[in-house]
C-alpha cells in the first residue's frame, strides 16, 4: 500500500468508527495514523540539505548517520512537518501526536468530544498539504 | 556486526545468533570494566546537568502556557537516556481543546531544537489530564511526575 493509500485508508476506518461512536480512542489512533502517512506522503520524495531522498524511512535511516543523540522516528516526522510543511500542520499533527501516543495514560478514555475534535483536526491539516 | 543482510545460511541460524550475542556480551563487559569508576561519575554528573536543563525548560514552557492564560496540571519526566529527556505536561481538557494551545507546540519546538546537540536532548508531549491520568502507567514507562495533578 502506498503512503497515500495508506492514508486514505486509516482516515476511511476514522470516519467508519467515529460514526460507530464506541470507539473514540481507536478514533484518534486512526486519525494520527492517517495524518503520519499523509504527511509523509507530502513530503517525499524530496531534496533535504542537498540530497534527495527517495521517502522518509530513507530520509531516517541516512539523514542522522554519526548521530550520536538520534530522534526516533514520530518526533523525527513530526520535525520535518514542521520544516518541510510549515506551523500550521505542524502543530495541528503535534496535538494528534501527543493525544495518540498519551492515551495508555488515561487507560484508553477517551470523551467523544475529543474524538470528533481529532476527526476535525485531521482534516485541518489536509488543508495544508498540496499532494 | 553485519546489517539487515540475508548473507547467513537459515540451516545454521541458531549458531550464527550464538556467537553475535557472545560476541557482544564479551564487548560490552570489557567496555564497562575499562570505563571504570570515572566513567560512571561522569554519567551521573551528564544526567544531572541534563535534568536541571530540563527543568529550566518546563519552568519556560509553563510560563509560557500562563502568558497565553492557558492552564498546565502536571508535568512528567522520563530519562531516555543519558543525552535524551522526554516531557509531559499535562492541561485540563479546556485549554487541550483552546485553539490558543497550538501556538505552545511552536514554542516546544524551537526549545527542542535550539537546545538539540549530541550531548542533549527533550521532547515535549502535551495531552490532558482531569484528574485521573494513570500515575502507575507513566510510571512504569518510567516517566516521574514533578507536580501534583490537580483537577482541572
Amino acid at each position: 500500500m502506498d503512503k497515500k493509500a495508506h492514508a486514505k485508508h486509516n482516515e476511511d476506518a476514522c470516519e467508519f468508527l467515529l460514526k460507530d461512536g464506541n470507539y473514540c480512542d481507536w478514533v484518534v489512533t486512526t486519525a494520527f495514523y492517517s495524518a503520519l502517512h499523509y504527511v509523509q506522503h507530502e513530503i517525499f520524495p524530496r531534496d533535504i540539505n542537498g540530497k534527495n531522498y527517495p521517502n522518509f524511512e530513507k530520509y531516517y535511516n541516512e539523514h542522522y548517520a554519526g548521530s550520536h543523540n538520534k530522534p526516533n522516528k514520530h518526533i523525527s516526522t513530526v520535525n520535518i512537518v514542521k520544516s518541510e510543511i510549515g506551523d500550521q500542520a505542524h502543530q495541528n499533527y503535534e496535538w494528534l501526536y501527543g493525544l495518540c501516543m498519551t492515551a495508555r495514560y488515561r487507560n484508553y478514555k477517551t470523551h467523544p468530544f475529543i474524538a470528533v475534535e481529532a476527526a476535525k483536526r485531521l482534516q485541518r491539516l489536509k488543508t495544508y498539504l498540496k499532494k | 556486526m553485519d546489517t539487515n543482510q540475508d548473507n547467513f545460511n537459515v540451516d545454521d541460524l541458531e549458531q550464527s545468533l550464538k556467537g553475535d550475542v557472545s560476541e557482544m556480551l564479551l564487548a560490552y563487559e570489557t567496555g564497562w570494566s575499562e570505563r571504570g569508576i570515572d566513567d560512571k561519575k561522569n554519567f551521573e554528573s551528564r544526567v544531572k546537568v541534563n535534568v536541571d536543563n530540563t527543568i529550566n525548560y518546563i519552568k519556560e514552557v509553563i510560563a509560557y502556557f500562563r502568558k497565553l492564560d492557558l492552564s498546565v496540571n502536571g508535568a512528567y519526566i522520563k530519562i531516555e537516556r543519558v543525552n535524551s529527556l522526554s516531557v509531559i505536561i499535562t492541561v485540563p481538557t479546556e485549554t487541550f481543546m483552546n485553539e490558543n494551545l497550538l501556538q505552545v507546540y511552536s514554542f516546544t519546538h524551537d526549545i527542542q531544537r535550539q537546545s538539540r546537540s549530541d550531548d542533549y536532548r527533550v521532547e515535549f508531549s502535551i495531552t490532558y489530564n482531569e484528574g485521573d491520568i494513570d500515575n502507575d502507567s507513566l510510571l512504569s514507562d518510567g516517566f516521574f511526575g514533578l507536580m501534583k495533578p490537580v483537577n482541572g
